[in-house]
């Protein structure tokens, strides 16, 4: 009986901090990143995360994007315990439960938009015949269709971005994680990425956590905005188009 | 991440970076050619050798030597231990001295001493493998011919496997059944007047008159005397020439004569002194006629079978006669009944060391070329293995530098694996991809190299086959390059493993990259 409330909270949250902490460093040069952190969210939410130049965002993204470990407290996302997984086991969570996207696009320069976008489908062993459907239908989803064989350096910004949404969501993950994704892009573009990215985690049903520092953005497309600062959380808005407390001063 | 799909990846990563794969190639393909062509060369050239040796006459031929081979009943060492005080070196010369004279005079005394004769001769024939059995002989007698005269030594030849066909220079050769024709070798026909080639064609069929000189030896004649124990000497030399021819040399002086008892020499003098001064017949002289059939040359000086100086004709044995007609006169005329040495004809060089083997164990020593092919062969794997040493240093080298290249490529590609890991790729998995790039570098590099051996195979062969052609000076045949393919298998695991090997480490460092700060280095 437990269990299955469990289970059905679990799908209901699907991420949940409890006491997380993450401290770099060694005692002398000693930095607290997340200090006891407390987030939970839900399923199919779209969360913004705010907050000035170090406060642990990045952090924070790192630990649900499964590439760094809390150094205490638990983690866990979609009923499974990032911090007790072995390192295989992580390396299936990153490829399996998140996609994530990042600020300067990580896009693989060697590789063309297509075969960025394959890269996941090949290390999840999926066939040729495969890969190659789901490849071409994620770059029409992004609307690439026709740069799939274009490398990196023959798109723009925006595009590569596009190239790195299509390569998280080709993987059909449940949680989408972005660290300003806009933050190299324009506002005309970034707002177009913006819309994509909402759309597809629609369309994809996708519980998103972003990272902004665009507040006017945050609002707007989000459900709710998280204010950390100093590693902690300091304020929750709740609601679309909600304001952000002017407290938090952001560059 | 299924293999082939590794495979791809890791094509798609080399292919993309053509300059450091193809600079990485060329190291693995100096190496691994020079490995190659080591093999097939030294395989190659000693083969070419094997086949001008042991297309030639010289390397079938066994020879038997009338003595004994000693057996381990003989070692008995207490026999030349020598214990008194002296230096180990000194004490290892002595005794080694010791035990060689002591074995000698073993071998004379105890019966063990193997001599070769008529009889032994047929013994050697019966041996497997044997085609012809030719003592050897000397036999000295005076060849006149007209005007021209002169005192020579001939020697007994096979007309079946005298290897002397090539060599007729007028005439032709002596034929199997031929016991009046001989050979003469073409200084002898000059020192008789023939210098054109006409001449010397003119000088075939003519005929000579060859005068043995009998004589006789002192323990012939004792055995003789003993035969007749205190019979009558009148009687043997009626029946034997040589023996009066001898007793006329020796004049008076019977008590030179060590060899003879007491009883012996009193009966030599009194028989002496029955063959009056005044009646004595001259030294008999034998006289035999032959037809010269045909007029032979030695073989062309600083030759590779100069080394088997033992096994040919040359002009200090000018006239060849039949070996059979030889083996006669000098058992009938010069009353010589043992031979130095026989000569064994086997059918091929594969079969020479068992002949020898069988000789060896009736008690005789052999001589042949067969040691002397193997000291050629043994000379040649020694320098291969030098070059193989180089070879694989070379390869080793080109492994740290694939390594290092690696390494420098994971560096630069730092951001890569970790978007890779970002993605989900396991550590294992991206050991597996670097470990097959290095592995496909190793491969690609082995079939180029192949081809590349061949090639180099195909166009070097005429260059090494006119040096060693230069270095025997004889007509070489076959490939000078012999690539077998196991040999060749093995070369080409050797540089896909050592490529392997040497991507391991760089692929260790990539795999195990924090996916955080690798990626940002994008
Ligand atoms: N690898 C690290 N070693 C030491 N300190 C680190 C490391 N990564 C982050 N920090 C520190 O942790 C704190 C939080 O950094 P984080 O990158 O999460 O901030 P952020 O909110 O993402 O900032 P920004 O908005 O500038 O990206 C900062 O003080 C930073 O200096
Ligand atoms: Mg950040």
């Amino acid at each position: 009986m437990l269990l299955i409330v469990e289970f059905v909270w679990g799908a209901y949250r699907v991420i949940r901090c409890k006491k997380v902490s993450k401290t770099y460093g060694s005692a002398l040069n000693r930095v607290v990143a997340l200090d006891q952190l407390e987030i939970q969210i839900d399923s199919l939410e779209k969360v913004a995360i705010v907050g000035r130049s170090g406060s642990g965002k990045t952090t924070l993204l790192n630990l649900l994007s499964g590439l760094d470990r809390p150094t205490s407290g638990s983690l866990s996302v979609n009923g499974m315990d990032l911090g007790q997984l072995d390192s295989a086991a992580m390396a299936d969570y990153r490829l399996k439960t998140v996609g994530v996207v990042f600020q300067s696009f990580q896009l693989i320069s060697q590789r063309t938009a297509a075969q960025n976008v394959e890269l996941p489908l090949i290390i999840a062993g999926e066939p040729a015949e495969v890969r190659a459907k789901k490849v071409s239908q994620s770059l029409r989803k992004v609307g690439l269709g026709d740069r799939a064989n274009h490398f990196p350096y023959q798109l723009s910004g925006g595009e590569q971005q596009r190239v790195a949404i299509a390569r998280a969501v080709v993987k059909q993950p449940r949680v989408m994680l972005a660290d300003e994704p806009t933050g190299n892009l324009d506002s005309k573009t970034a707002a177009e990425i913006m819309q994509l990215l909402m759309q597809i985690c629609e369309n994809e049903a996708l519980t998103l956590v972003l990272i902004t520092h665009d507040l006017e953005l945050a609002g707007k497309y989000t459900d709710r905005q998280l204010v950390m600062d100093d590693g902690k959380l300091i304020e929750t808005k709740s609601g679309q188009n909600g304001t952000v407390a002017a407290s938090v001063d952001c560059p | 991440m299924s293999w082939l799909d590794i495979i791809r990846m890791a094509i798609h990563n080399l292919r993309r970076r053509p300059f450091r794969t193809i600079l990485n190639l060329l190291g693995i393909v100096l190496g691994t050619v020079m490995v190659l062509m080591t093999m097939a060369g030294s395989e190659g050239v000693k083969h070419a050798l094997h086949s001008v040796l042991e297309s030639s006459d010289f390397t079938r031929k066994v020879i038997a030597r009338r003595t004994s081979k000693v057996s381990e009943e003989d070692l008995d060492q207490s026999r030349w231990k020598i214990s008194q005080p002296m230096s180990a070196a000194r004490r290892e010369r002595m005794e080694e001295s010791l035990k060689k004279f002591l074995l000698e005079e073993k071998r004379k005394t105890d019966g063990r001493y193997r001599q070769i004769n008529q009889e032994t001769l047929k013994q050697f024939g019966e041996l497997h493998n044997v085609i012809e059995v030719v003592p050897q002989l000397r036999v000295n007698f005076k060849l006149s011919m007209g005007e021209f005269d002169q005192t020579i030594y001939g020697e007994g030849v096979s007309p079946k496997v005298s290897g002397l066909n090539e060599r007729i220079v007028s005439g032709e050769m002596l034929t199997a059944s031929d016991r009046n024709g001989i050979l003469i070798h073409e200084l002898m026909a000059y020192r008789m007047g023939c210098v054109t080639q006409q001449e010397l064609d003119a000088l075939v069929g003519t005929e000579v008159v060859c005068s043995f000189k009998t004589s006789g030896k002192p323990n012939q004649l004792a055995s003789a005397l003993t035969a007749i124990e205190g019979g009558d000497l009148q009687k043997l030399v009626s029946q034997n020439p040589l023996i009066l021819g001898f007793i006329k040399q020796l004049g008076g002086n019977v008590d030179n004569l060590r060899s003879l008892t007491d009883e012996q020499k009193q009966l030599l003098r009194k028989s002496i002194g029955s063959f009056g001064e005044s009646d004595s017949p001259q030294p008999p002289v034998v006289e035999r006629r032959f037809k010269i059939k045909g007029v032979y040359h030695s073989i062309a000086e600083d030759n590779l079978f100069d080394l088997f100086s033992q096994l040919r004709f040359d002009s200090k044995r000018p006239v060849l006669f039949h070996y059979e007609t030889a083996t006669d006169l000098q058992v009938d005329v010069g009353g010589i009944k043992e031979f130095y040495s026989a000569t064994l004809h086997v059918d091929r060089f594969a079969h020479v060391k068992q002949v020898e083997d069988d000789l060896g164990e009736l008690g005789y020593d052999t001589f042949s070329a067969r040691s002397m092919i193997e000291r050629i062969d043994n000379r040649i794997s020694r320098i291969s293995r030098v070059i193989y040493v180089v070879a694989l240093i070379i390869l080793v080298v080109t492994g740290i530098a694939i390594s290092n290249t690696l390494i420098i490529s994971v560096m630069e590609r730092t951001s890569e694996f970790g978007i890779m890991k970002s993605l989900g790729a396991r550590d294992n998995q991206i050991v597996g991809l670097m470990f097959v790039e290095g592995a496909l570098l190793g491969a690609v590099g082995a079939v180029l190299a192949t081809l590349a051996s061949l090639l180099i195979g195909m166009f070097g062969q005429s260059l090494v086959r006119d040096y060693v052609e230069g270095r025997v000076n004889e007509q070489v045949s076959g490939e000078m390059f012999m690539f077998s393919p196991w040999a060749t298998l093995v070369a080409l695991m050797v540089s896909v493993l050592l490529c392997a090997v040497a991507s391991v480490i760089p692929a260790w460092r990539a795999a195990r990259l924090d996916p955080i700060v690798a990626m940002r280095k994008n």
